[in-house]
């Protein structure tokens, strides 16, 4: 026993040589979870798991790091079994946890309206433009699945555009990081330099928020088919509303809290943190090139995310067909008609379709 | 991608349905296909189930869990599971006929039945008292293990009952549940007072428990009360009157449990539970049933603090005191499905060796210490049940252990150091069934050896990490010690027992390919069996690869280990032996 604390002694002696140098650290506001009707979600929300309390960027020579920092102690996914087998979810879930997903999207040259507005899919949120980022960081349990689900989508929504082309451009915009470290409540996450072309992160903005995370892949059960396109049924391992529920948000908390219960419609507008210099005209020239070729913005400017703005940049703009906004505001009639949403939620609902003309 | 999509089906199912069955929706989200492969060089054919805890290596198998749910509307919901039980029902096999009493491909057990393994109805009201009622199946985690604990998987959805949820002043809410009870779960396995009655009333049988929770300032307190009561048929002279039904057994609980942070680095929690064990009017409980054999009433107690940040960066501790009575009992309580205490518990030091050979069956792993109330031999008393549920097992997956009757400390520390994540174990365990020459007649000797005087200390040292090269290499390693001594009887040397278990294994593991996971491991384990004066040295090697592949929606997996050794299983002198052994279990899934 005088040995076992002496290893422990000279262990506790030895500092944590965290690499690199801090860009920026946020404070978030505790109890800010802002969760829907989903039953998963609520046994989440029950234990704060979801709840993000701080958030740092860092940089060594290598690349970036970020920290997020929750309320509860990451659950170790090696101790959980799956309820379909007798498999431990560690062996699915190899990152150290399991219960959400980070985004993180960078505005590196913080002109506005200058990058893409857009999120992923399954997260039926929006950028606001003073915001538009350029580069996206989407921490996930499970990096290179989402990776792969992600361009399966994209390939079956664009089937004339080669698997390559839509990788390249997938890989130049949004990264899934798999160099992950978990350590009591707050995970790390590492980017490559490259990634940022260039940046030193010393002037971005950063809108970065938490969703819940689910493991499996689910299936399309739906039986009305109300026309939507692959990437509006990809949930990108993201836990969705319970059905019937009065809003489809699965954003649980943003950092610095710019969503707020009072005004739902947030969600399409999001804001996030600034360090650094001031933002610059939207006249600015770009310092972040724009891709040669097919880009990001190209592969989700004809399919609108859940009513997300079209983008402020002619070339980026994009407008849904005429014919899939009347598909929309019919089935909305319909659920209104048999009783399922109440008037209040109908208007609410109508006028975001609306949004997107 | 390629999407699974139902329309077909989905368009048949809503004109099959009423005019506003459109408005249903229709989940399958945890359904799924499972399949097992199981190989080896025992070439020994599994008995009951397809698992390697029945000493079993040989077979393959699919599986079938349908899931269902309906949103019928925002208040509505209603689901249920279906699932083919995988029994030994091998892809060799037609299935057979099912006859009773037939052997082989015709045995029971060998045709894929398809199982209702329940179905839920859940409202969500909207009363200002009432936000939610399920009635049907639940696994039954809402609560706490020591109390009603989470249904293991493959129980789960099996157990029926009633829940009704509703919110309390200040954030507070409010829980009942009344939880039918299977007959395995109550007094002499259902069979009433004395063995081995009919009991009539075991179809009525239930556990009750009320769960109140509530914010008190920066703290949140929780608190429940549960009861089962089993009763007999009464006697009657006239029917028209109905018939009375006493009660023979009485279980009850009360949980007191507190958490909060006192700082921003500081994690307090604490839980007291407090159970009575009483049977009554003659009862008199059976050596293999699950209750305890007379009355008694005892505590457990568990308290947790979490240091979570200290002065050196990346260094936290979380400390864990607990003593759980040896005559602490709950029938509901969790048997498998909870991990309750901190530390790993004595398992694993000696991976998954199985007795009285090496096939690998769990079961025997659950009695690895050096004393155990099961299988340890010699133990006259050694037959009843075990506390925990070790049965449908693989060879990959650790043990339970019961924790009744433990008393100790436990403390972890986990630090990073050049980005290399540490953790390390410190436990001393005591046992409340220290005792000598235990009455015949006492409640608890259906569970507990006569005399034992024991203690254990486990040391465990883990430590990951991660290499940038060749695309990222996941580097583990884990030195667990675990010294087990139990003098037995005081007044005899030669009972005297002691247990030393060193095992140190590593790992690697790299991302092969995009979808194509690889990991090797090795592992060197020493078992060292003192008993009185002989000494017994299992020594054994295990070489294993393993192989996670997945698409979206498809996961498929792959385990082969290969184990060298000497050893004494049946512990005589002079008979040790030499063993080799080759296992596989690969599974694949596909996940709706």
């Amino acid at each position: 026993m005088k040995k076992t604390w002496l290893f422990i002694v000279l262990m506790s002696c030895m500092t944590h040589t965290f690499a690199g140098v801090t860009l920026a650290s946020f404070a978030d506001p505790a109890g800010d979870v802002r969760l829907g009707g989903g039953k998963g979600h609520s046994e989440i929300q029950g234990q704060g798991n979801l709840d993000l309390l701080g958030f740092r960027v860092s940089r060594d020579a290598k690349g970036f790091w970020f920290s997020a920092t929750f309320k509860n102690v990451i659950h170790d996914p090696k101790e959980v079994v799956r309820s379909v087998s007798s498999e431990s979810l560690g062996d699915f879930a190899r990152k150290g946890f399991y219960q959400f997903n980070i985004d993180v999207y960078v505005d590196m040259d913080r002109i506005a309206g200058s990058g893409n507005t857009f999120t992923l899919p399954g997260r039926h949120a929006g950028i606001a433009p003073g915001y538009a980022w350029e580069r996206a960081v989407i921490l996930t349990p499970r990096p290179e699945l989402m990776r792969h689900q992600l361009l399966d989508g994209l390939h079956e929504q664009y089937p004339d555009y080669s698997s390559d082309a839509i990788a390249t451009a997938v890989d130049q915009s949004i990264i899934f990081p798999t160099r992950i470290k978990v350590h009591g409540k707050t995970v790390d996450f590492f980017v490559p330099t490259d990634f940022f072309a260039g940046s030193d992160g010393q002037n971005w903005a950063v809108t970065a928020f938490v969703t819940g995370a689910t493991i499996d892949v689910p299936a399309d059960m739906n039986l009305i088919d109300a026309g939507r396109k692959p990437l509006e049924r990809l949930q990108l391992g993201v836990m969705q509303q319970a059905a019937h529920s009065a809003s489809d948000v699965t954003v649980a908390d943003v950092l610095d809290g710019s969503l707020t219960r009072s005004a739902p419609e947030s969600i399409h507008g999001l804001t996030g943190v600034v360090w650094g210099a001031a933002a610059v005209p939207a006249t600015a020239e770009r310092k972040v090139a724009a891709s040669s070729g097919l880009s990001i913005a190209n592969l989700f400017q004809t399919a609108p995310l859940s009513g997300t703005p079209t983008l402020s940049s002619p070339a980026q703009e994009s407008v849904p067909p005429d014919d899939f906004i009347a598909g929309r505001l019919q089935i909305l009639q319909q659920l209104r008609d048999k009783g399922l949403i109440d008037e209040s939620e109908y208007k609410q609902q109508k006028a975001r379709i609306l949004d997107t003309l | 991608m390629k999407r699974y999509t139902l329309k077909p089906l989905g368009l048949a199912v809503a004109l099959a349905l009423s005019g506003s069955a459109s408005a249903v929706t229709m989940d399958f989200s945890g359904t799924n296909f499972y399949m097992k492969f199981l190989d080896g060089d025992q070439r020994g054919a599994p008995s009951g189930s397809i698992d390697t805890a029945s000493g079993g290596d040989q077979g393959q198998f699919t599986e079938l869990n349908l899931v269902f749910k309906a949103t019928i509307s925002p208040k509505v919901e209603a689901g249920g599971r279906i699932q083919s039980r995988s029994s030994a029902a091998y892809w060799t096999e037609f299935g057979g006929f099912g006859q009773e009493n037939s052997v082989g491909n015709n045995e029971v057990n060998h045709q894929k039945f398809t199982k209702l393994r329940g179905a839920y109805v859940e409202l969500s009201p909207g009363y200002d008292w009432l936000n939610q009622v399920r009635i049907g199946t639940s696994d039954w985690g809402m609560f706490d293990p020591f109390t009603v604990g989470k249904v293991r998987y493959i129980d789960r959805d099996n157990y029926n009952g009633f829940y009704f949820k509703g919110p309390m002043v200040e954030e507070g809410t409010w829980e009942f549940a009344r939880v039918s009870l299977p007959t395995y779960l109550q007094f002499n396995y259902g069979q009433g007072p004395t063995c081995c009655s009919t009991d009539s009333t075991q179809y009525n049988e239930a556990v009750y428990i009320a769960q109140f929770k509530a914010p008190v300032g920066a703290a949140r307190v929780a608190a429940s009360y549960q009861t089962f009561i089993d009763h007999k048929l009464g006697t009657t002279t006239n029917a028209f009157l109905g018939v009375s039904a006493p009660s023979f057994y009485k279980n009850t609980v009360l949980a007191l449990k507190a958490d909060g942070s006192p700082s921003d680095t500081l994690e307090l929690r604490g839980a007291l539970y407090r159970s009575t064990s009483e049977p009554s009017g003659g009862a008199a409980g059976e050596m293999w049933g699950n209750t305890p054999t007379g009355s008694i009433n005892d505590s457990a107690i568990k308290v947790d603090a979490d240091v979570t940040e200290t002065p050196v960066e990346g260094l936290s501790f979380n400390f864990q005191y607990f003593n759980i009575g040896a005559g602490y009992f709950s029938t509901a309580a969790a048997r498998r499905e909870s991990d309750v205490l901190l530390t790993e518990g004595s398992e694993s030091a000696w991976y998954n060796w199985g007795n009285p050979m090496w096939s690998g069956g769990a079961t025997s792993d659950y009695t690895q210490g050096a004393a155990s109330p099961k299988g340890r031999p010699g133990v006259p008393n050694g037959t009843q049940n075990g506390l925990t549920d070790n049965d449908y097992m693989d060879f990959n997956e650790s043990p339970a252990e019961s924790v009744i009757g433990w008393k100790g400390l436990t403390g972890v520390g986990k630090f990073d150091v050049a980005d290399t994540p540490m953790s390390l174990e410190v436990t001393r365990v005591g046992y409340n069934n220290n005792w000598q020459n235990y009455a015949t007649t006492g409640p608890l000797y259906n569970v507990f050896p006569v005399n034992q005087d024991r203690t254990t200390n486990i040391f465990v040292y883990k430590l990951n990490h991660n290499f940038d090269q060749f695309g990222g290499i996941d580097a583990n390693l884990k030195f667990k010690r675990v010294d087990d001594t139990d003098k037995v009887s005081a007044t005899t040397a030669a009972d005297d027992r002691a247990v030393l278990d060193n095992g140190i294994s590593a790992s690697l593991g790299n991302q092969l390919a995009p979808d194509l996971y690889g990991t090797v491991s090795v592992g060197g384990y020493h078992r060292r069996v003192t008993v009185g004066a002989n000494s017994f040295l299992n020594k054994k090697a295990i070489l294993g690869v393993k192989f996670s592949y997945n698409l979206p929606g498809f996961e498929m997996g792959l385990l082969s280990q290969w184990i060298k050794g000497t050893g004494n299983p049946t512990e005589t002198v002079g008979a040790n032996v030499s063993v080799r052994q080759y296992r596989m279990k690969a599974f694949a899934q596909v996940n709706f």
